[in-house]
């Protein structure tokens, strides 16, 4: 191991290096908002789009029959995702909540 | 355009060659019918196919409407004068004892109907083709 | 969302669906007199769905009169067994890139619910 790269860490460099990093911690919560508002967006949007398809094939209209499906799955697989997440941040929370302080 | 318009050009074709097939057993059905309603004998037709765009009536892209179904555009009547028979003892013979029998090619008519029950053929694989391909398509959603 | 591939495969399911319509119409008009056998340009096509995988398909392919083919009597230079290779060819094919897709769709799938209640 290479200890001189160690000793190179100086100590004002750390204490930067922390600062930006509870920075960067406390700018997630307004992101993770907008992250969030910004995948419900582009589901509901799939999800417009699949119908629209399926609405367009079901009158005649000449969509292709892969396409029709294509839509749909990705629409359903948006909506895993946004489910997954949503698990994944409840479960989040509840590891806080349990936490002893 | 999609897969369904493609079965509709199939559909074309199987319909024209259906109605083909239908005035060639006309034909050789009557190939000794001497009398019709219309006077004299009976007289060959036969079917003239032309190309369709597919789904008449809808707004249609340029490089679709290239291509097209089928249909019967017109049955024609040969022309072809009747073949005189001397059977003086038939009752729709002529003074000279001449019987006008429909002008008929049985060689030609044969190799007609074999042409179109393999045209039939064709347009049904080609359903049975786009219907498998659909129902694949289908499955693709059942995960 | 889709992957690269997914959209890839696709594209080439739109061309194939193209080629196919092409092949029902020139069997449809084996008979029609002054047919002449059309073919979809497909290479160039699939050319051009390779490099750029859209969403929406950018660039429709021709469909040309073939030539080189005999002449019947009728004008007509439709030749069944060609067109009924054809046929089978590009519903083989169809099926390949299904599957292909099928397989992109499930794996994207996959990786999601993989991080579902673990």
């Amino acid at each position: 191991m290479d200890v001189a790269r160690f000793s190179r860490i100086t100590a004002p460099e750390l204490i930067a290096e922390s600062k930006s990093k509870a920075a960067s911690a406390a700018a997630p919560a307004q992101d993770f908002k907008g992250l969030l508002a910004e995948g419900m967006a582009k589901l509901d949007a799939l999800e417009s789009e699949a119908s629209s398809q399926v609405q367009a094939l079901m009158q005649g209209e000449p969509v292709e029959l892969h396409r029709v499906v294509l839509a749909g799955e990705e629409a359903s697989l948006a909506f895993d995702m946004m489910l997954s997440v949503r698990n994944k941040v409840v479960e989040a929370y509840q590891e806080v909540m349990r936490m002893q302080v | 355009m999609n897969l369904y318009n493609t079965l509709d050009i199939a559909s074309s074709g199987l319909a024209a060659q259906r109605k083909r097939v239908e005035i060639l057993a006309e034909n050789i059905a009557n190939a000794e019918t001497t009398r019709t309603p219309e006077g004299g004998p009976y007289q060959r037709r036969r079917v003239v196919f032309e190309g369709r765009p597919p789904r008449e009536g809808f707004q249609i892209a340029l490089r679709d409407a290239q291509a097209s179904g089928v249909r019967v555009a017109e049955v024609v009547t040969d022309p072809s004068p009747p073949e005189r028979r001397y059977l003086p003892e038939h009752p729709d013979a002529d003074a000279e004892g001449y019987v006008a029998f429909p002008s008929f090619n049985p060689v030609e008519d044969m190799v007609d109907l074999t042409a179109a029950v393999r045209g039939y053929q064709a347009n049904l694989a080609v359903a049975g083709a786009v219907r498998d391909m659909i129902n694949r398509t289908i499955e693709v959603a059942r995960g | 969302m889709l992957t690269q591939g997914t959209l890839r495969a696709a594209r080439y399911l739109d061309l194939l669906s193209m080629r196919q319509r092409v092949t029902a119409s020139n069997i449809a008009n084996a008979d029609t007199p002054g047919y002449r056998t059309r073919a979809l340009d497909f290479d160039s096509a699939l050319d051009e769905a390779m490099q750029r995988p859209a969403k929406r398909p950018t660039f429709e392919p021709q469909v040309r009169e073939l030539g080189g083919l005999a002449v019947k009597n009728d004008g007509n230079d439709v030749v069944l067994d060609r067109e009924l290779r054809n046929l089978s060819e590009t519903a083989i094919r169809f099926s390949h890139a299904l599957l292909v897709m099928r397989g992109g769709i499930r794996q994207l799938r996959q990786a999601i619910q993989e991080g579902r209640g673990a």
